[in-house]
């Protein structure tokens, strides 16, 4: 079988793989900042905005079907009422750009760095 | 379409929703810490029917398999990632495939699909959610998808080799 391999599959392969490494850059790019805010949106709607800091200790409860743990600079789905549990395997999020999605309810909760005050404008 | 064929068609539909089904009972996921990741074993039978059939009766076992699938285990939003994943990994399968032979063999064409599948799938929840934030789920998912893609190759090889070994004509 492997005789039959053509140098085709190692582009394939190679760009499928260079593709996901460009993808995770691009993502790793845009989500630096220096705050870090959890955000839960619903149904393509922002349902709540936490700035997270190393204090911070609350539960979302979204009507008992998603309920989201927020404890200090992290965020977890905690508890799904979906089918696939998707989003409680993914686990805590801890850097601005992961997200935790739950597709059956249409909930995501995602990390986000905003982009510090601004100092100064030089015209 | 002949009477024959037909029937293939059928048999095919109903092998790829019954693998399916079996692939839900072994959720991955649980073993590989990508959440959502798959097996895509009903890859194989789309890939066989590409070889083996044409292009339009591998739609015909994609569409019966995604929609029994859905009506059978699926909601709404399940049927609408299936069917976008499916026809993104039917099409790109379906255009190297023609390459195939020469440029690459069965199994990148697997690998391809099987990314493919995995775009698909996060450009419907894209939609379905309205936010991009799905996208962190993709480089991962594109990873797994070069040696899952290679498992459902070389499955969708060895069934052919055989199917030649006993001369038998699909």
């Amino acid at each position: 079988m492997w005789h039959r391999l053509k140098w085709g599959d190692l582009v394939i392969a190679g760009a499928v793989l260079l593709a996901a490494a460009a993808l995770a850059a691009l993502l790793a790019r845009q989500a630096t900042g220096d705050g870090l805010y959890a955000e839960v949106w619903q149904a393509g709607e922002l349902v709540e905005r936490v700035a997270l800091t190393d204090v911070t200790a609350r539960t979302i409860d979204l009507d008992g079907h998603n309920v989201i743990v927020l404890d200090g600079r992290t965020a977890t789905m905690h508890a799904a009422d979906c089918r696939d549990q998707v989003c409680v395997r993914t686990g805590t999020l801890t850097h601005a750009g992961q997200a935790a999605v739950c597709l059956p309810n249409r909930v995501v909760v995602k990390l986000v760095g905003v982009p510090g005050e601004i100092d100064a404008i030089v015209s | 379409m002949k009477t024959r064929t037909i029937t293939t068609c059928g048999l095919l539909a109903a092998l790829a929703v019954v693998l399916s089904l079996v692939e839900r009972l072994f959720p991955l996921d649980a073993v590989v810490p990508v959440p959502g990741v798959k097996l895509g074993l009903a890859n194989v039978v789309t890939l066989f029917a590409l070889t083996r059939l044409s292009v339009r009766e591998a739609l015909a076992v994609m569409l019966c398999r995604v929609t029994i699938a859905a009506l059978l285990m699926g909601s709404v939003s399940a049927f609408l990632f299936s069917l976008l994943g499916g026809l993104l990994s039917l099409v790109v399968m379906a255009l190297l495939l023609r390459l195939e032979g020469r440029f690459c063999s069965l199994l990148g064409v697997s690998v391809a699909g099987a990314a493919a599948h995995n775009v698909g799938q996060i450009a419907a929840a894209m939609l379905w959610l309205k936010t991009t934030a799905v996208l962190t789920y993709l480089p991962f998912l594109l990873v797994m998808s070069v040696p899952l893609g290679l498992v459902t190759g070389l499955t969708c090889a060895v069934v052919l080799s055989h199917l030649k070994k006993i001369d038998l004509h699909v």
